[in-house]
């Protein structure tokens, strides 16, 4: 894909590694997406986050 | 039409959102008082950006509670805020912005362009985003996908407004500020792009970048660079003005920008107004 900016010869590194890594990266992903629940579970913050919204 | 804007820049705790909200809670509160009517918070301000071994604890449905504060905040102090977090899809993690508005509305753009590690992380996403508001309509955009012709193709003339949500590395080391050989041009990108973006697309451009210290790991080159967020956050008013930019420490960035909603390009080029640009905390004009 074409930079917005001119990066030269290290224009075509970054994309040349952003595509092999993207590939390795891809697998690593999908195996670890592979591990969690379909259903997720959002993070509890009860406490601190009524404290925050509480204070105006 | 004249609005007041705000980029916020912070340091994030890695994986600690309490810290993180309570810390941009009053961070935006601070831009409130300022007369804020448009905040931008940095990518994945609440978790931090790291190469974390598992984002997916703090990741977030529309219901998590970052998003539900970022709603309710915007809906309480009747201000448009603008801020990345993990977003969590059945089994994908996105690097997202929630886009709230006072009406109680949000809407969320997945980053497109994963670079380095993030695509071990992260889903890409797959569209712009353009979010209509009562001051314009509003291109997002996260991070690295600036530096895609593509991305501002795809806005460009179908939006009055940017907003880049970023946690942009220096990719130098923080000790020497040497440059990494490979990826050390990158690091000054992040105030270039948003400038170059305003006078392009003749639309004000408002980048909020992470400050602090980092740690850069390039994959394949198994090389681990000891860096920190490059900040220098910015408010760029289209083609009015001069833009305002934040050094690299935490700071509270407020400037007005110039809004032209659904009149095209052409506008843009016969008005010549003078920004006057002010911030609360640690910054400094260009």
């Amino acid at each position: 894909m074409e930079f917005y900016v001119p990066l030269g010869v290290r224009g075509f590194l970054l994309r040349l590694g952003t595509f092999v890594i993207g590939i390795f990266g891809g697998v690593v992903y999908r195996q670890a997406a592979r591990r969690r629940e379909l259903i997720p579970s959002n993070p509890s913050l009860s406490v601190t986050l009524t404290e925050i919204l509480a204070t105006e | 039409m004249k609005i007041q804007a705000a980029a916020i820049q912070m340091p994030c705790a890695i994986l600690d959102l309490p810290t993180n909200l309570q810390r941009a809670d009053e961070l935006i509160r601070t831009a409130r008082d300022a007369g804020s009517e448009l905040v931008v918070l940095p990518e994945l301000f609440n978790t931090g950006y790291s190469l974390c071994p598992d984002f997916g604890p703090c990741s977030e449905t529309a219901e998590g509670p970052t998003l539900s504060y970022l709603r309710q905040r915007s809906r309480r102090w009747k201000m448009a805020i603008a801020a990345g977090f993990v977003e969590r899809a059945g089994r994908h993690l996105f690097d997202s912005l929630a886009f709230c508005t006072p009406d109680g509305e949000m809407q969320i753009y997945r980053k497109r362009n994963l670079v380095f590690w993030e695509r071990s992380r992260f889903h890409p996403g797959r569209a712009p985003l353009v979010v209509p508001t009562p001051f314009g309509r509003v291109g997002c955009g996260i991070c690295a996908d600036m530096i895609y012709r593509r991305v501002w193709d795809d806005y460009r003339g179908r939006i009055d407004l940017a907003v880049v949500a970023a946690a942009w590395p220096d990719f130098a080391s923080r000790d020497t500020g040497r440059r990494h050989w490979l990826l050390g041009h990158i690091g000054p990108l992040s105030t270039a792009i948003p400038e170059k973006v305003a006078l392009d697309l003749g639309i004000p451009v408002i980048f909020a970048n992470q400050c602090g210290e980092t740690q850069t790991t390039i994959p394949v080159l198994r090389t681990t660079i000891s860096d920190r967020f490059a900040g220098q956050s910015s408010i760029c008013d289209g083609r009015h003005g001069t833009p305002v930019r934040a050094d690299r420490e935490l700071s509270v960035l407020v400037a007005p920008i110039t809004l032209h909603s659904k009149r095209g390009l052409k506008s843009w080029s016969s008005m010549s107004h003078s920004a006057s640009a002010g911030s609360c905390c640690g910054s400094e004009r260009s």
